[in-house]
């Protein structure tokens, strides 16, 4: 049987071509820590250093079991790179990186309906309310999209992924008496 | 939304300031500010546990942040128990071999006495009432 290893922290990260959102969940319910990273200018090999460090300070700081990324379909390369680090960073300290796709997102929130990106944060400040403040005003249909999203993508990562784990615990406390037999 | 289940285990981290500044909406320069830390960089290496704060700004922090000093630095309160049980055990048995030649026998066992107590408070912790 497969044994299951305790978890304690999640780090969740939203990644763009230009920045990353993170939220760190502890026992599954207690934020710990939210914010964005950005501003990876600068030429190609120094602007990989400059994601390492910043994704360092944050696995140094919260010591995370399992780090969670968006599944990003189309990847840029600039998303590339960031993947690429993160995994080795992970291979190094013996980390788990799990991809969660964006339909296990909308699932989880949605049940079946789709469901709009702010209705998905609107939530997500009713359960974290420490976010609720940073909930940005909702997008008009001309601006672009406001870099604190980023924040509520990560948390929904994190909230999915636990649902998903959660679900599989269920299901396997359910059946475990039936392989008994 | 669901209500998600507790299934994790948890090692306390060495200190949460940055989660309770976070919480408070405060930025770094207001609460270096408030605990009189000479700079905000300061600060950041108190959340980022590079140094350590003194006793009097930890009870600073505890003053502006509205939680308890034991439960801002529940890591570093946790390993320091930890450690002060391991010798507490080192000296309850150093004394019951060795004994103490300074002290008479009735301060020896008043020693073991309360070493005896305070292990036996700590490895069976107490319950409170509901």
């Amino acid at each position: 049987m497969k044994k299951c290893k305790s978890l304690s922290r999640i780090l969740a990260l939203d990644l763009h071509p230009g920045r990353f959102g993170y939220v760190v969940l502890e026992d599954s319910t207690e934020l710990l820590d939210w914010g964005v990273r950005r501003n990876y200018r600068g030429t190609k090999p120094w602007r990989t250093v400059l994601i390492k460090k910043r994704l360092t300070s944050l696995l140094d700081q919260w010591e995370p079991s399992l780090v969670l990324v968006n599944e990003v379909a189309r990847c840029s390369p600039q998303i590339r790179r960031i993947v690429t680090v993160i995994r080795k960073e992970a291979r190094r300290r013996k980390l788990i990186v799990k991809l969660i796709g964006r339909a296990t997102v909308s699932g989880t929130f949605g049940e079946g309906r789709p469901i709009r990106k702010y209705e998905m944060a609107s939530l997500l400040a009713e359960r974290f309310p420490v976010l609720h403040w940073e909930l940005p005003p909702k997008r008009k249909i001309w601006e672009s999209e406001h870099y604190r999203m980023s924040i509520f993508d990560a948390a929904a990562l994190a909230v999915s992924c636990l649902k998903q784990m959660s679900t599989t615990a269920a299901m396997l406390t359910r059946t475990a008496p039936i392989l008994g037999n | 939304m669901h209500q998600l289940p507790r299934i994790m285990a948890r090692r306390e981290l060495k200190n949460y300031l940055r989660t309770y500044r976070k919480r408070s909406g405060l930025a770094q320069g207001d609460v270096s500010y408030l605990v009189k830390a000479r700079t905000k960089g300061e600060w950041s290496r108190y959340e980022r546990s590079m140094r350590q704060p003194s006793l009097r700004t930890a009870f600073a922090c505890e003053e502006a942040l509205g939680v308890p000093v034991t439960r801002l630095f529940a890591g570093l309160r946790e390993s320091v128990g930890n450690e002060t049980i391991e010798r507490m055990q080192r000296l309850e048995s150093r004394l019951k071999t060795t004994g103490n030649t300074m002290n008479p026998a009735h301060r020896l066992a008043r020693k073991l006495q309360w070493l005896g107590q305070r292990l036996a408070d700590r490895l069976i912790p107490h319950i409170s009432p509901a």
